[in-house]
């Protein structure tokens, strides 16, 4: 659906063009533009924040409370003004440690969360998948059916897994011995795993790199898609 | 012409010798009383005279019966002398102009010398408190002297001996000269009276209006201390390591002004190899926008099995199905992952799904909304607004929590306050098991990782998701994990355009996927030659000359 021309629309392409000259270097308009965009998100998450959590979540209960037509238990709409009036002592320095009760129950329940979720939705599924490290039914199919090259295929594959987790969980273990008045070495194996682990940590940040890349170049086409059509729109070209 | 002993009193007028009798007379008369006798005082007062006497002990008690002592008593016990004479000898003493105090014994008497000659002729003897200081050469010397003083540059042990500070033994200290045995304290004196230091016997004062008088409190203390303010400094009591913390903090600072200040200036051939990199890739991108070029190849499906997970999974969704859509996306990401959510929710609701939003971002509720606007606009279910939008849900992954365990419990906030569970898309959910499917939407992988640790292991069904390119090899392992945390995943142009591939559809990745293509191959060209320029560059710079190294000449 092609959109229609606006104000927002024009707005909107002199902001990106502003942004794309930056393959220029770096002037006072480009500024401009960084302080705008970062402007705008704080205060539109501010204003998100205060539409829906503050007003629904605290102060319309409590003004239903205040005209009788009470929508939440009132013990909880206590701990409700207790914790949120707790968290606003962090504004001051003289009542801030007042609000450090708030704040550890925040930190600590989010801590809690954090760790048995680690392990119950990561750490277990992942460690249960190696399991199938090397698929055996695949491979006795293989082998049962004469297909030798995908055997080869399954068991080279399954390997290299080992290899790569083991070799890269060696390049991050600092355990050394020191042997008489030398200084402390790791061990020759660890050392040679290391050192290969080292390139499967290399292919894995380049990996990560080339999904970088690939989204700055899909944010690319949307910009200048949205470039031309705006241009189109302006020109009065189909 | 000898001189003998020559009395001066026989000179004197007549007159003078009169008046001078007449003042001895009257001295006479003034002489101050005889002290008590002792045996008359009482035991207690005898006691304490004997306890404060100088030179005795604790441990060595005075006998009773001893006589009268011919001693004068020690000062902190003038107390109990008469109290009229004390005064006068005391008046007589203010009214002696006092001696000047010299640290040795001159042979000579001394002329009167300017303060500050004084000053540095007693500076010598000042250094050594025993020693011999008969010894000493005359100080006259010293003001000849250039501006390091002898007695520092040519100390002689013999001229200036060594005294250690304690000693032991009281033979090896040297006789104290008397002014000092006069200074130095009692030392029974504090540990056997109770009294405050304020209140302890120093004598009477000599001035003020309580002159003369005993056992009063020093009043020149306390006018000092009404009259003088406690003063308390501004500085900051800063020890050593906090300041050196602070050199290294402003060195810090000062380095990053410089760095500011002092922009590395690029090469002219680095900014024209980046100038040509990017009008290259800006290039090669709009040309096939423009044109509309559909030459470039798609992908095909089986490179992706996760992306026809997901399709199969819709495809079997029976009509009017619940679907939470999890919109955790953020602004800059929209352009990249709007032809996949496109694509899916497309599919979504040609199988009349009932589409219910929610999003732990800000931002989330607001791209929703747009999106489906801009993209879905013209289907049925988002032209009648057949959907809801929860909102934000605020809380992070405590909030994702209670949502899987109680999602009517949660307080989800929506445009006028309406109750969001009455609503007939909501009506037949109790927990988030319900909805036929849970699709999450998210820039990055740490998104759909919080959505998967908690909201996941609850979840039978699991979770599909729809993300950035740069999130796919983060949750390439949760596809892969047993059993799959992950059912599904739709990344980036490529997901989208096999995912319209599998539908048969011509829709936005399409129309991306050229431009996304030819700016791919333009990338890797500006990082091929970028990578070749800058290796030459390296080659052919000059080496720096090393240090010491005998320069040319």
């Amino acid at each position: 659906m092609a959109p229609d021309l606006n104000f927002g629309l024009v707005l909107a392409a002199v902001l990106s063009l502003l942004a794309l000259s930056y393959v220029f270097g770096e002037h006072p308009l480009l500024r401009v533009m960084l302080y705008l965009f970062i402007g705008v998100s704080a205060g539109y998450a501010a204003a998100v924040v205060v539409q829906d959590v503050l007003l629904p979540q605290l102060v319309f209960p409590v003004l239903d409370e205040l005209f009788g037509t009470p929508t939440l238990d009132l013990g909880e709409l206590g701990i409700r003004m207790a914790l949120a009036l707790l968290l606003l002592a962090k504004l001051f320095p003289k009542t801030a440690r007042l609000g450090n009760p708030a704040t550890a129950l925040l930190a600590g329940v989010g801590a809690a969360l954090a760790v048995a979720g680690a392990a119950q939705g990561t750490i277990l599924p992942q460690v249960a998948a190696t399991r199938n490290i090397f698929d055996v039914t695949t491979l006795q199919l293989a082998l049962q059916g004469g297909y030798y090259l995908d055997a080869i295929e399954v068991i080279f594959s399954g390997l290299l897994l080992v290899l790569a987790s083991v070799s890269t969980l060696a390049y991050f273990h600092f355990g050394a011995t020191s042997r008489g008045k030398q200084e402390p070495q790791r061990s020759l194996l660890v050392d040679s795993l290391a050192w290969l682990g080292s390139f499967f940590i290399a292919i894995a940040l380049a990996a990560l790199f080339h999904g970088v890349l690939l989204a700055a170049l899909a944010a690319l086409v949307e910009r200048l898609d949205f470039l031309q059509s705006t241009l189109r729109l302006l020109l009065g070209m189909p | 012409m000898s001189h003998g002993h020559h009395d001066p009193e026989e000179n004197l007028p007549d007159w003078l010798r009169a008046l001078r009798r007449q003042q001895e007379e009257q001295a006479g008369q003034s002489q101050p009383a005889a002290a008590p006798d002792p045996a008359e005082e009482p035991d207690w007062l005898q006691e304490i005279r004997q306890r404060y006497r100088p030179g005795a002990t604790k441990a060595e008690p005075q006998e009773p019966a001893a006589g009268p002592s011919e001693e004068e008593p020690a000062p902190a016990l003038q107390d109990t002398q008469p109290q009229l004479p004390l005064r006068l000898e005391l008046a007589e003493e203010v009214a002696e102009p006092p001696e000047p105090w010299l640290p040795f014994e001159a042979e000579e008497p001394l002329e009167t010398e300017p303060v500050d000659e004084a000053l540095e002729l007693a500076e010598p003897q000042a250094r050594q408190p025993y020693g011999d200081i008969q010894e000493v050469e005359p100080a006259e010397d010293s003001l000849d002297l250039p501006a390091t003083p002898t007695f520092i540059d040519e100390s002689d042990e013999t001229a200036f001996p060594s005294t250690p500070a304690f000693s032991e033994d009281p033979d090896d200290l040297p006789s104290e000269p008397g002014w000092l045995e006069s200074l130095r304290p009692i030392e029974d004196f504090p540990h056997e009276d109770a009294r405050s230091a304020a209140m302890l016997p120093e004598g009477p004062p000599q001035e003020g209006p309580l002159a003369g008088l005993s056992d009063v409190l020093p009043t020149s203390h306390l006018v000092g201390q009404i009259g003088k303010s406690v003063e308390y400094s501004t500085r900051l009591q800063v020890t050593g390591s906090q300041r050196q913390h602070a050199a290294v903090l402003q060195e810090l600072l000062q380095s990053e002004e410089q760095r500011s200040a002092d922009p590395v200036e690029r090469p002219l051939g680095n900014r024209l190899l980046g100038l040509l990199g990017s009008l290259l890739l800006i290039a090669a991108v709009l040309v096939p926008l423009v044109t509309g070029s559909q030459s470039a190849g798609r992908p095909d499906s089986t490179q992706a099995p996760e992306v026809r997970n997901i399709f199969n999974s819709i495809d079997v969704l029976p009509a009017g199905a619940p679907v939470l859509v999890a919109f955790d996306l953020q602004p800059a990401q929209y352009g990249e992952v709007a032809p996949a959510v496109s694509a899916v929710l497309g599919h979504l609701l040609d199988k009349q799904a009932r589409l219910v939003l929610l999003s732990t971002q800000e931002s989330g509720p607001a791209l929703a909304e747009r999106l489906l606007a801009e993209h879905l606009g013209n289907t049925p279910l988002v032209s009648t607004g057949s959907y809801l939008n929860l909102g934000y849900l605020s809380g992070g992954s405590a909030a994702l929590r209670s949502l899987t365990s109680d999602p009517r419990g949660v307080v989800l906030s929506g445009p006028g306050r309406s109750d969001p569970w009455q609503t007939p898309a909501l009506q037949s959910i109790q927990h988030l098991r319900d909805f036929a499917m849970i699709l999450v939407i998210a820039s990055d992988g740490d998104s759909v990782r919080v959505w998967i640790e908690q909201a996941g292991t609850q979840l039978p069904a699991g979770l599909y998701a729809i993300t950035s390119a740069q999130a796919q090899p983060l949750l390439r392992t949760y596809l892969q994990s047993s059993p799959p945390s992950l059912r599904g995943l739709v990344s980036g142009v490529s997901g989208a355009v096999i995912y319209e591939r599998l539908r048969g559809d011509v829709g936005l990745g399409r129309h991306y996927w050229d431009a996304y293509s030819y700016g791919l191959g333009a990338m890797v060209l500006v990082i091929l030659f970028g990578s070749l320029y800058s290796r030459l560059a390296q080659t052919t710079e000059p080496k720096p000359a090393k240090p010491g190294a005998p320069s040319g000449a």
